[in-house]
């Protein structure tokens, strides 16, 4: 288990510099810097010049990249260059935001999709057919549209939640926790369909093993055969897909964030790349990176829970 | 119409000497809880650099200004309690400042201070105002008197008191002796304080009310919470929930659904906006070297449908680069180049390009909301008359003015507020002017320009912006409004002769 842990914080470290590298170079390909940003409409060519001298624009890509990573392993992100706060400071303030945001997402994708799979692998028929289609239903819905449906429909016609705005959980739980109902559903309806499909796949075949039939001979109850026995067996592609689902809702916090005005990192990097802000935007890749890296170890470490076999091996 | 600026500014000088405390406008007895107002994000909380008009809002709570600029469009005492013009030229101004003022940190506002906060300003040079200052120098003239010098007449020493130029929100030493204080924190004399600890960068500011403010019977609430929201949908459903009381910002796509979300509208004229042409001695695009081509693409436009298109009720079509109220303003030359794309075509022949052939157009503009709509409609009105239209959609205005300065584009889309005639020809036409993108200097414009400054009329602005239009070196198709969405039960109001607001003027309603 140690060797695991220590081998995959190994490999995290030249992920994050091919992540850091894709993305400085990315930045820069695009019109504008952080000079022009700075300056806004005023300020002279003279002006511009300086301050992009100034703040190393004019040096060769590859030597700016060198300034940024150099301080990033000295533990330094680097500021924002258009309010001087430290970048770690934002992403710290930030990340709670959207790891609620994207834990509460997927648990409900989780919940939901292995409900609806169980039952209709379960059931069958036109049950199944009718579940099947309700999970394709939310894959269809675009997160965007979906968030904007729910702030009329919940916060603006029914006053249900409001219609924006993030209250932190040290503040106050239940506001914290209706300030995040509506974004969580919008973001978590396309993982429900994915999640419920491969459950419902996953238990179709170990529904059909000699154990299962063992078990019913024994007369160990139906319901202790599915939800105990039946569900671990086939939990895990269903763990596969859960965590995909939970890496695929970091880039859907960018569109949720933006509608529902929640300070997340999503939303961070919106206006850092509008703001031509490459330590903010560098910062917040190398903290989605870094979630991927978690989950994935979290994911492995799940794997061997759950069968003996894998933990071995 | 800036002989009658200056006469009103005289005349509220007249009214506005002494030291009274009063406000500027009737003011609620009752402090208000808290305020929330939705606005995008602040380009910087630094005077120097910031946005101003609708999105100065980050300034104005925090810093007072000189003079105040009312929603009555009148010119009331602000820091200072009198000013005038000294001399001959309207080179010379001079402001009596207010006693008793305090900053936000307790330090006490001396003229030395203030002096020192509009030099900075224009030393800073940063933001859309800055260079409006370039020629300015204040002095502290005595313990509480300010001489403010220009090297050339500005009769709109008045005007760059205002917050609305933000030169005029004096900061305190504090935050001039170490200026990176002034992108997190506030330290001006204004009514509110920016709380730092309760405010998240581009999520939300805290401002609590000053309690250092010279006239606290002036402020109206006790916190006022500004809320960015990019999104206009999801303002108008804050405004609906009731999570805000004012939106700065809105259009023709939402603005019907704000009464039923328990709010009204204010709109008033506040920019004009169009194509802006850059080559003008066609040394890159050589047919937009020709006045014939020029005015060719002026008259293609169909001015009227494209702001109807683009703008709805919001907007009023004009040829003219100028707002009404501005000095110069003409009926007959907004009313000019009317659509009339088969002499476009003549024009175009004329000038040796029959169909169109040879001319190109590459067109610079913010890939979103109405900018995009609005340089869709211009490129289909050019294609018509047989332009080549090459679009070139940018996401944000810092890679919009690469793209003006890289000398690969012919015309870009910006909004122009708050630049009368006085200040338009620096900035656009002027040498080394901050959208004169190829730096191309016409100096017969450049004489009308120093005519007009040197013996300022309503007659020398028009002759002025009559050449302009005329040659068509910029090409408007729409003055439009400024919209704010305010909450029923709150008190609001804009000027209408400038489209803004005056941010301290709102109040709850009783």
């Amino acid at each position: 288990m140690v060797r695991l842990i220590l081998r995959r914080l190994a490999l995290s470290v030249p992920l994050v510099l091919v992540v850091s590298m894709l993305v400085f170079v990315l930045e820069a390909l695009t019109p504008g810097n952080a000079a022009r940003s700075i300056l806004g409409s005023g300020g002279t060519q003279a002006q511009y010049q300086a301050l992009r001298r100034q703040l190393g624009l004019n040096q060769p890509l590859v030597v700016q990249y060198w300034h940024y990573i150099d301080k990033v392993f000295h533990g330094n992100f680097g500021s924002s260059l258009l309010t001087g706060q430290a970048v770690t400071t934002l992403l710290n303030q930030r990340l709670p935001v959207t790891l609620s945001l994207i834990i509460l997402s997927t648990l409900l994708a989780a919940v939901a999709g292995i409900l609806l799979g169980t039952i209709s692998a379960v059931r069958g028929g036109v049950i199944g057919k009718i579940v099947d289609v309700l999970s394709m239903a939310g894959l269809a819905l675009p997160s965007f549209w979906l968030g904007l449906v729910l702030v009329v429909l919940f916060a603006e016609d029914l006053r249900w939640f409001p219609a924006t705005g993030y209250t932190a959980l040290d503040v106050s739980v239940t506001a914290w926790l209706r300030s995040l109902v509506l974004p969580v559903i919008a973001l978590g309806m396309a993982g429900i369909a994915g999640i419920a499909k491969t459950t419902r796949e996953s238990m179709l075949d170990v529904l059909s093993r000699d154990f299962i039939r063992t078990l019913r001979a024994a007369g160990v109850p139906e319901n202790s055969i599915i939800w105990k026995h039946a569900l671990r067996n086939a939990a895990i592609p269903v763990l596969s897909i859960t965590s995909l689902i939970f890496i695929g809702a970091l880039s859907g916090t960018v569109f949720v964030e933006t509608v529902f005005v929640l300070p997340g990192l999503g939303s961070l990097l919106v206006t850092a790349v509008n703001n031509h802000e490459i330590a903010e935007i560098e910062g917040v890749a190398i903290y989605f990176t870094l979630i991927v890296v978690a989950v994935n170890l979290i994911v492995d470490i799940a794997y061997g829970w759950l069968n003996p076999k894998v933990r071995t091996s | 119409m800036a002989s009658v600026l200056v006469a009103a500014a005289l005349a509220a000088a007249a009214c506005g000497g002494g030291t009274s405390s009063s406000s500027p406008a009737s003011k609620a007895s009752t402090r208000g809880g808290t305020l929330t107002i939705a606005s995008t994000g602040p380009s910087s909380l630094n005077p120097s650099s910031a946005a101003n008009n609708a999105p100065g809002v980050y300034v104005v709570l925090a810093y007072a200004s000189l003079i105040n600029w009312t929603n009555a469009n009148t010119f009331t005492p602000g820091l200072a309690t009198s000013w005038k013009y000294v001399g001959s030229n309207d080179k010379t101004f001079q402001l009596t400042l207010r006693k008793g003022v305090k900053f936000s940190d307790g330090e006490a506002m001396t003229a030395q201070a203030v002096a020192n906060s509009i030099n900075y300003f224009k030393k800073s040079n940063g933001g859309p105002t800055g260079l409006d200052y370039q020629n300015i120098t204040a002095t502290a003239t005595g313990p509480l008197q300010v001489t403010l010098t220009s090297t050339i007449p500005d009769p709109y020493f008045v005007q760059l008191c205002t917050p609305f130029y933000l030169g005029g929100a004096i900061i305190a030493p504090k935050g001039l002796a170490d200026p990176k204080l002034l992108q997190t924190q506030s330290e001006g004399a204004g009514e509110y304080v920016l709380q730092a600890s309760q405010s998240v960068a581009n999520d939300h500011y805290t401002y609590t009310a000053n309690p250092n403010y010279y006239d606290q019977s002036a402020i109206h609430y006790k916190k006022v919470v500004i809320q960015v929201i990019n999104e206009e949908q999801s303002a108008v459903a804050a405004l609906r929930t009731g999570q805000i009381q004012l939106y700065i910002g809105g259009s023709k796509v939402s603005s019907g659904s704000v009464a039923s979300a328990g709010g009204y509208v204010l709109a008033g004229p506040s920019y004009w906006v169009g194509l802006q042409l850059l080559d003008w001695q066609g040394k890159v695009f050589k047919p937009l070297g020709n006045v014939k081509v020029r005015q060719a693409l002026s008259y293609a436009l169909n001015r009227t449908a494209i702001t109807d298109a683009v703008f709805g009720k919001y907007a009023t079509p004009t040829a003219e680069p100028a707002l009404r109220s501005w000095a110069g303003y003409s009926t007959s030359l907004s009313s000019s180049f009317s659509y009339n794309p088969a002499k476009a075509k003549q024009l175009l022949a004329q000038a040796g390009y029959p169909g169109g052939k040879g001319v190109t157009v590459p067109m610079v503009y913010l890939g979103f909301s109405w900018f995009s709509e609005l340089a869709q409609a211009i490129g289909q009105e050019l294609k018509a008359v047989g332009i080549n239209v090459q679009y070139d959609p940018v996401t944000t205005i810092g890679a919009m003015l690469q793209a003006i300065y890289s000398g690969k584009v012919a015309a870009y889309n910006i909004p122009i507020s708050m630049t009368e005639p006085y200040f338009l020809y620096p900035q656009n036409f002027g040498p080394k002017g901050n959208l004169n993108g190829m730096n191309e200097v016409t100096p017969s414009l450049q004489n009308l320009y120093d005519t007009a400054v040197s013996s300022p009329s309503s007659a020398s602005w028009t002759s002025f912006l009559s050449w302009l239009t005329n040659n068509a070196y910029t090409l408007p198709t729409s003055i439009a409004d400024q919209l704010y969405y305010v909450a029923n039960n709150t008190n609001a109001g804009i000027n209408a002769a400038t489209g803004l607001m005056d941010y301290t003027e709102i109040s709850p309603k009783s």
